[in-house]
């Protein structure tokens, strides 16, 4: 028989260390928090460029400024946190089984546990990029790892292929450190990635950006030698317009995937869209006393969004709110909503992303013929997730499902 | 021109091969000239060794585009201590053939040395083997390939259990589509009869199909279950092969190009390679898709490799709507030389599709396709309508090293006695190889090697445990207790401890580099690929070697660090 | 003179705005909030940006310590500021926000540590 604690974070990146530290400033007696890294701040240490906290702490952070802001709040909270710890596996209680080398194997019973384990990356091979399988191919977190963590250069010359954040921002690292980087191809016809991270990371340095391309082939038998790039159109390569770039580096950035292996295994019911769990606005899975939030319900792209969301998961999980709890779902021009469950009688923030991009449109939450809450935006991307607030809602208001739509607005 | 040179001159003429040279000897026909593209250069092989009497083909037709091939150029390497001792036999190659014989040859009072160019055994085409044991249903009555492949999937069993490897039988179901086809299953029961295949069932109908495999979608007629076909893993099985043979006193200088066979007086006398002259005078070529250079360079001629490469796709072990056996379509349209492959469970867990069958004259890259990649999903996918390929992990691809006869081709080298070639290893190369070890080995003593068994055989060392096997034990509890690593999980798809890295590097046997530490622990052979534990395998690589490198030689991980001059 | 096209970078809505003008009589068109004309206004006569580069560290359990400025600086500056970055070591103990060159470049901007780094 393990350790007893109110409230157990898996996971101590910026979602597990939010959830932790309002769990604790919600009233749980115990906390703790379960990190398979030697340091706290989960992806944050090596994100070294600025633009994190604007919200949260309503300055312009690095990540790691960003992650030790956060790891000193959870160490004033009095949150426990255990490093070099590994979970290996979630069972009803919920009890969580984990190792690390001073305990070794031991159980963890809570009465709330938080998913945080956030995502990983896509591989070349999701990315359907084939060729030979030399060194020098590298996902841009473990370029940027090399880069800024360790201080090594993955490549002398880079191909990075999809235009994500994390690949932009790699574009600009590696010219900074000398690398040369020949071009960011991305398959869609507008970048992946925030447009501020095209200007400054791409356009200050001179770095081409090739929409509607993508990498094929990797070449090189020991070291990456080449890659053949291509014209993409409707997702398919145009015969023809192949075409060889020499380089001895690919960084592939071509999406996160949500870390779901505990949550599957342990049976949750998941969202084919996001690829992480079905939570309420509570950020509750469907396994009682379960919770995730972060990267591990969707792929945010602002830390500060993932503290917000944590932070409820995290109260929740410490006391949580009663209420029945409706679903609501994606609608026009809407790709997924999170969370997929409302809570009433609590204020909730709705998370969405759109499926193409679209001018002049009011983001709007309806049940039935109620708006709950709209929102105009000038434009909308993919790659931009919004969120819009909807004020606590009370159960009789709420008869049947909430659809949130993404439609032109309408010219009065 | 002999009767035999005229009768190859001839069927290549009739199928449009003017320019052909033919010579035959001694039931090898040798051919020369240039050819308007590759295809035709291998057509025109089929075409020589499909005549009556030709007993092997050495070609030497070329094309446009494609030059003769030659060993890789010798690298500057420092002499190896290994060159200054005398040596009873070397085995030229690391891979399940050459491991096999190694193994083998450890049995008797000999000093035996492998040689491989690789920097780890299985690096060739085993590593790139979907790790099928065929059961023996797909070669031709009477060819070496069938008495052999029949005999060796007999032995898996046995031979996994001793040492220490996993072996699943997973079966192999045979699927045709249309009543028009159900006749060929009395020919798979005639094949199967004759091959001494055991356990082979025709299955008449979709429901006896379904039966066994109810994820299988689109119409279905019948099919033929063989029950032997197993998996394993090909550099499991490999390694753990050389370890045996190791722990015996066989030696293994791996890294290091053999140049060629150097021969005296019609006899071997040694085997040169990038660090000296390993001087022996039995040589067993086990050289995969170099194996015909290898024996030109002792000066036999005899047959020519024309690689054949296959491209495989692995799933994600979560990933659903799978086959329970190994699933293949059976019916009147297959490929003339390759079975087309297969969908099924790896000995991992892992599904593996394919692989494709693509002739090519690269003996040295191993590239995947699209249009291999759409090929596989196009015919499996349609069998297997539940699968997702979205979970399609990893994609690799190896290189069959074909003969033009097809077969095996597994004797003394004509000319340079002491020379066993051990040629041919396509499919079912990784079945046969305990077979063929012992077919070398009778080779061996019928040609005068002295076989003398030694007093005592050692088994292969137990393997350190895994992690992922034990997670609830005592016995790991006991082992984080006395060594902490166990308890620094540093894969986490495949939850392998910093402890079975490090154990891995152990050894003259242990890895070398980051791919040789992913095929013994499994640490980068997750869904996600290296991405979470692709450095730290690569830190401790760093930390007990110095360099790191992805696959030895010429594959340095990272390109430097940030410098002041930058 | 002509107009300059330039995306905000100031926060995630990345506005289109143009820049007319010259010699301080500037039109800006297309910025959602007061902040993105400061924004084109500067980028158009003084472009600036906030420098993130790593040091060599010796003591510490990793080798690189995270810097950034404390400011913006000269956009020109971006390239010669990292170079000269690349030159220095410096041993831990390291606190966040101890300042590792007081005046980056004569910009008057300091450059401070982004990360803590304990000794050992």
């Amino acid at each position: 028989m393990g350790p007893e604690v109110d409230v157990a974070v898996v996971g101590g990146g910026p979602a597990g260390l939010a959830a932790a530290v309002a769990a604790k400033e919600a009233g749980a007696a115990s906390v703790v928090i379960l990190e398979r890294e030697e340091c706290l701040g989960g992806i944050l240490p090596q994100c070294i460029h600025t633009g994190f906290g604007l919200a949260r702490f309503g300055e312009d952070l690095t990540g790691p400024e960003y992650a030790e802001r956060y790891a000193g709040l959870a160490a004033e909270a009095g949150v426990e946190v255990l490093l070099g710890t590994t979970v290996l596996g979630l069972a009803p209680g919920p009890v969580l089984r984990a190792v690390n080398p001073s305990v070794g194997l031991f159980k963890v019973h809570a009465r709330g546990v938080v998913l945080a384990m956030g995502c990983r990356e896509r591989t070349r091979v999701q990315a359907g990029i084939g060729g030979t399988r030399p060194a020098g191919v590298f996902t841009a977190g473990v370029a940027q790892r090399y880069l800024n963590i360790e201080g090594c250069l993955p490549g002398q010359s880079a191909v990075i292929v999809g235009s994500g954040d994390v690949g932009l921002l790699l574009a600009r690292r590696l010219t900074l450190c000398g690398a040369r980087v020949a071009g960011v191809y991305e398959q869609l016809p507008y970048a992946s990635g925030l447009m501020r991270n095209v200007v400054q990371c791409l356009h200050d340095f001179g770095i081409p950006l090739h929409l509607s391309h993508t990498v094929l082939e990797v070449h090189g038998r020991g070291r990456v030698e080449a890659v053949t790039v291509a014209q993409v159109t409707e997702g398919r390569p145009v015969p023809g317009s192949e075409t060889v770039v020499p380089c001895d580096s690919l960084v592939v950035s071509v999406g996160l995937i949500p870390e779901n292996e505990l949550t599957r295994s342990a049976g949750a019911l998941m969202d084919t869209a996001t690829g992480g769990p079905v939570v309420d606005s509570r950020y509750r899975t469907t396994l009682p006393g379960v919770y995730a939030c972060g990267n591990v319900v969707h792929v945010h792209d602002l830390v500060d969004h993932v503290s917000a969301a944590a932070a409820v998961a995290g109260a929740d999980a410490a006391r949580p709110a009663a209420g029945p709890a409706v679903p609501i779902v994606a609608g026009d021009n809407v790709r997924y909503v999170v969370p997929q469950r409302l809570v009433t009688g609590t204020p909730v923030r709705v998370y969405c992303r759109v499926v193409r991009p679209q001018r002049d449109v009011e983001l709007a939450v309806c049940c039935g013929s109620r708006v709950i809450g709209r929102r105009r935006e000038a434009a909308v991307r993919p790659p931009e997730l919004l969120c819009l607030d909807l004020p606590a809602q009370s159960p009789d208001e709420l008869t049947g499902p909430v659809v949130v739509n993404c439609h032109p607005r309408e010219v009065a | 021109m002999d009767d035999l040179t005229r009768a190859v001159t001839r069927r290549l003429r009739s199928a449009g091969y003017q320019d052909v040279a033919v010579d035959c000897r001694d039931g090898v026909a040798a051919l020369a000239g240039t050819l308007l593209h590759w295809e035709a250069v291998v057509e025109a092989g089929h075409i020589a060794a499909e005549t009556p009497g030709v007993r092997s083909v050495y070609s030497e037709l070329t094309c446009p585009g494609v030059d003769l091939p030659k060993l890789p150029a010798a690298r500057r390497r420092p002499q190896s201590p290994l060159c200054r001792e005398p040596w009873d036999v070397v085995v030229v190659g690391a891979g399940v053939t050459g491991c096999s014989v190694a193994r083998e040859l450890a049995r008797y009072d000999l000093r035996v040395i492998v040689v491989e160019a690789g920097d780890d055994v299985a690096g060739g085409a085993t590593r790139a083997n979907n790790g099928t044991v065929h059961c023996g249903l797909d070669p031709l009555p009477g060819s070496l390939k069938a008495k052999l492949n029949v005999q060796g999937n007999a032995m898996y069993p046995g031979l996994c259990a001793e040492l220490g490897v996993s072996y699943r039988v997973p079966g192999l179901l045979g699927v045709v589509r249309s009543a028009d086809e159900l006749f060929l299953l009395d020919l798979v029961l005639a094949r199967a009869a004759e091959n001494r295949v055991p356990g082979v069932v025709a299955l008449r109908g979709a429901e006896a199909v379904r039966s066994l495999e109810p994820t299988l979608g689109g119409e279905i007629a019948g099919g033929f279950y063989s029950p032997t076909t197993g998996a394993v893993s090909p550099y499991g099985f490999t390694l753990a092969c050389a370890e045996q043979a190791a722990a015996n006193g066989v030696s293994f200088l791996l890294d290091t190009a053999v140049t060629g066979v150097a021969v005296h007086a019609g006899r071997v006398r040694g085997v040169r390679t990038e660090r000296g002259l390993l001087e022996a005078s039995w040589c067993v070529n086990a050289a995969g898709v170099w194996a015909d250079l290898i024996a030109a360079s002792a000066g036999c001629r005899e047959f020519t490799i024309h690689p054949r490469l296959g491209e495989m796709f692995v799933f994600d072990v979560r990933a659903r709507g799978h086959s329970r056996t190994i699933i293949t379509p059976f019916g009147l349209a297959q490929d003339e030389y390759t079975k087309g492959g297969g969908a099924g469970p790896s000995a991992c867990g892992n599904h593996i599709w394919g692989p494709t069958a693509v002739e090519t004259w690269e003996r040295r890259l191993t590239p995947t396709s699209r249009t291999g990649r759409a090929k596989v999903v196009a015919k499996f996918g349609e069998l297997l309508p539940g699968a997702d390929p979205a979970d399609i992990i990893a994609a690799y691809a190896g290189l069959r090293a074909v003969t033009y006869t097809e077969d095996f081709h597994i004797a003394h080298a004509r000319g340079a006695g002491g020379l066993v070639n051990v040629a041919g290893m396509q499919s079912p190369g990784l079945a046969a190889a305990p077979a063929v070890a012992l077919e070398v080995i009778r080779l061996l003593g019928e040609g005068g090697l002295p076989l003398r068994l030694r007093r005592h055989y050692a088994p292969r060392p137990t393997p350190p445990p895994r992690f992922s096997e034990l997670a609830d034990g005592e016995l790991l509890q006991a082992l984080i207790r006395t060594d902490p690593a166990w308890g620094r999980v540093v894969c986490r798809c495949e939850q392998v401890t910093e402890a079975e890295v490090k154990a891995a590097m152990q050894g003259p046997l242990g890895a070398r580099s980051v791919d040789a530490v992913k095929r013994r622990t499994r640490a980068g052979m997750g869904r996600c690929q290296g991405g979470f534990c692709g450095y730290r395998v690569a830190t401790l690589l760093q930390e007990r070697f110095g360099a790191v490198t992805k696959a030895g030689d010429g594959s340095p991980w990272l390109a430097g660090v940030i410098s002041h001059g930058t | 003179m002509g107009c300059t096209e330039l995306t905000c970078i100031l926060c995630p809505q990345g506005c289109q705005l143009t820049v007319a003008g010259r010699d301080g009589e500037w039109t800006i068109a297309g910025n959602a909030c007061a902040r993105g004309e400061g924004y084109a206004l500067s980028e158009a006569t003084d472009p600036r940006r906030v420098v993130t580069a790593t040091i060599a560290v010796t003591g510490a359990v990793i080798p690189r310590l995270p810097v950034r400025t404390a400011g913006a600086v000269p956009k020109g500056c971006v390239l010669p500021l990292v170079r000269e970055l690349h030159r220095l070591t410096r041993s831990a103990p390291v606190r966040l926000g101890e300042i590792i060159l007081p005046d980056a470049l004569g910009t008057g901007v300091a450059v401070v540590a982004s990360r803590s780094l304990p000794a050992g």
